[in-house]
């Protein structure tokens, strides 16, 4: 599967909350990529999700909901199948990216899950993007609580991430 | 960058291709099997243990060729008794007044002279060189005055060349004589002055071969590395071209410990593992540690040892209900604790002692995985122990790593890992710092393992 701007763009939510379509490059400098991201080409979005969701919560007048960081639009380029792709970006140095918590884990997907609805389908991959430092512990940490969904749970890099869906 | 307080380097060595590791509070070495690590622990401890108890092994060595001496001597004066207790028996049927016969004084005394010296606890502290001489000219008198009295010449005669077969052994030279005569005690006492003279040398200008013996017992199918050094703040402890050990100041006492089922093991062939019992049966002292007692909360319950009717020290654990276990038959993890608790509860652990584990995980539950590198890392930051520990878990590695990062020690912990050197059989250590992150990325090779044969 690779990245898709006009399935990103297309979503329902996309277009409804058109002003969380972002470059990516931008997503990622904001979330503690280190230095200014130049990994994407300019043109190529995410829906910030965190952003629609401060939307939907601010409108409906409650709490805001967890949510992942940012979701693509891919397909197949065998079949043209298309999907969406739910993506967390734990690139700050902080104790609770070094050492996530699966419980918050799950309420991201749960929620954004609900944000995004049935209109495309959403890969049962959820990928948790790290710095390069603490990457190979977090891939254990998923792989040793390997019991149900947490199988689903695919810690990476950003360039192993990027290698997946855009090279 | 600091001084390191120690610093072990080694080349070609065994699995070992380039070595070059920094001990200031607590260094980790991962690295899969045969990569070298036992080898590391195994340098680091017959290193320490040579330079820090250098005299005593010095004594040691010098105890044992004293025995083969003693041995000789009470040979030949039990060999004498028979001749003197004849002559003994023929003089007290001629004299029914004298029953008991005093008419072998110089016998005697070399008799109460053996006895003297078999009795102390350390023949070497108690009696000096001038006794040992005594000694050996006491037996030479009781052999003169046997033979001036002894009547069966061949038997005697058979007698004294088994004295002449022993004592060719024991100079280690082919005595160019064919029948035992008193001047060979002489030869003896020659040997006497010379081992102490050699002790004394050797204690004063420490010879590296102490070393190098320890090394060639344990390693016994391997040559020498091309390059071998150990630095105690950048100055040499030991190192390739250099004849003699440094004294140390950091260490004063290394422990090593591979396995926890070592424990009660007497004369088990490994010196390390009679090294460790030996410190494990020394009196506790009077205060315990708090450490000490935090592992009573984990294990539920104390280690230490009790005395048997036959006065034998016996390992047992008291659990906190006030039922007692032989400890050598309790859960093997309960011993990788008891060994600390001991150790802490004897005094044997200080800011001195650099503490060698393999693989302490081995044989605990992750929790107790967790609850161990947290009492090293305390026992680190608030007593100073040193430790070497080679490691194969995750959860072990990332404890030390954070809980030293929280209780603000990080900056003395160092991590290492065995990656292969090209094609090769052999490993080079890279030493990661702080990060990790590479010890993950060799074990997580096991997940793709099971994704391979399981999935």
């Amino acid at each position: 599967m690779k990245y898709c701007k006009i399935t990103t763009e297309n979503h329902p939510i996309a277009k409804q909350y058109s002003d969380c379509v972002e470059a990516l490059n931008s997503i990622f400098t904001n979330e503690g990529f280190i230095g200014e991201c130049v990994l994407f080409e300019q043109e190529q979005t995410g829906i910030n999700l965190d952003s629609v969701e401060i939307s939907i919560s601010s409108s409906e007048g409650r709490n805001k909901e967890m949510s992942v960081d940012v979701v693509l639009g891919v397909k197949t380029p065998e079949t043209d199948e298309r999907y969406m792709v739910l993506t967390e970006l734990k690139l700050r140095q902080t104790k609770a990216n070094r050492n996530p918590s699966i419980t918050d884990i799950d309420g991201k997907i749960a929620g954004s899950l609900a944000t995004l609805g049935n209109s495309v389908t959403v890969t049962d991959r959820y990928y948790m993007l790290f710095s390069d430092d603490v990457v190979e512990q977090a891939k254990n940490r998923f792989i040793r609580s390997n019991s149900g969904i947490y199988k689903n749970y695919i810690a990476s890099t950003v360039k192993e991430w990027h290698d997946l869906f855009f090279a | 960058m600091s001084v390191p307080q120690i610093r072990l380097k080694t080349k070609d060595f065994r699995a070992i291709a380039n070595a070059d590791i920094i001990i200031d509070g607590i260094t980790v070495v991962a690295g899969e099997n045969g990569s070298g690590k036992s080898t590391l622990s195994k340098l680091l401890y017959f290193v320490f243990k040579t330079a820090c108890n250098y005299e005593k092994l010095v004594e040691k060595e010098l105890r044992e060729d004293l025995a083969d001496v003693l041995r000789f001597l009470e040979a030949v004066v039990f060999d004498l008794s028979r001749f003197s207790d004849d002559k003994r028996q023929q003089q007290n049927s001629n004299d029914s007044v004298n029953k008991v016969g005093n008419t072998k004084p110089n016998f005697e005394n070399a008799e109460r002279g053996l006895q003297r010296i078999k009795r102390s606890k350390d023949f070497i502290s108690e009696f000096g060189l001038g006794s040992w001489k005594v000694l050996v000219e006491s037996v030479k008198s009781a052999y003169l005055e046997t033979i001036q009295t002894q009547n069966d010449v061949s038997l005697f005669r058979l007698h004294t060349s088994r004295f002449l077969h022993i004592l060719n052994e024991l100079l280690g030279e082919d005595i160019k004589s064919d029948h035992f005569s008193s001047d060979l005690f002489d030869k003896v006492s020659d040997l006497v002055q010379a081992l102490f003279e050699n002790a004394l040398v050797k204690i004063n200008k420490r010879p590296v071969e102490l070393f190098e013996n320890a090394m060639s017992n344990i390693f016994t199918d391997s040559i020498g590395p091309s390059h071998f050094e150990v630095s105690e703040l950048d100055i040499p402890i030991v190192k390739n071209g250099i004849d003699n050990l440094s004294k140390t100041y950091t260490v004063l006492n290394a422990i090593y410990t591979d396995t926890p089922m070592s424990i009660g093991i007497k004369d088990s062939g490994y010196d390390y593992w009679d090294d460790l019992n030996e410190l494990l049966l020394s009196n506790p002292i009077e205060n315990r540690y708090k450490y000490s007692v935090e592992i009573d909360n984990i294990i539920n319950g104390e280690a230490t040892f009790d005395i048997d009717i036959f006065s034998r020290k016996r390992f047992v654990f008291k659990r906190l209900d006030g039922a007692v276990f032989n400890l050598l038959d309790c859960a093997t993890g309960i011993k990788s604790f008891a060994m600390l608790q001991i150790l802490l509860n004897n005094g044997s652990l200080n800011d001195k002692t650099l503490l060698i584990i393999d693989e302490p995980e081995v044989h605990l539950h992750p929790k107790w995985i967790v609850e161990y590198a947290r009492i090293i890392v305390k026992l680190n930051k608030e007593m100073g122990i040193k430790f070497f520990i080679a490691s194969h878990d995750p959860d072990f590695i990332s404890a030390i790593r954070y809980i030293s990062e929280k209780e603000g020690n990080l900056d003395k912990v160092n991590f290492y890992l065995a990656e292969k050197a090209g094609e090769t059989f052999t490993y080079n250590y890279t030493h990661l710092q702080h990060n990790i992150d590479p010890i993950f990325k060799s074990f997580n090779i096991a997940i793709s393992k099971i994704e391979e044969y399981g999935a």
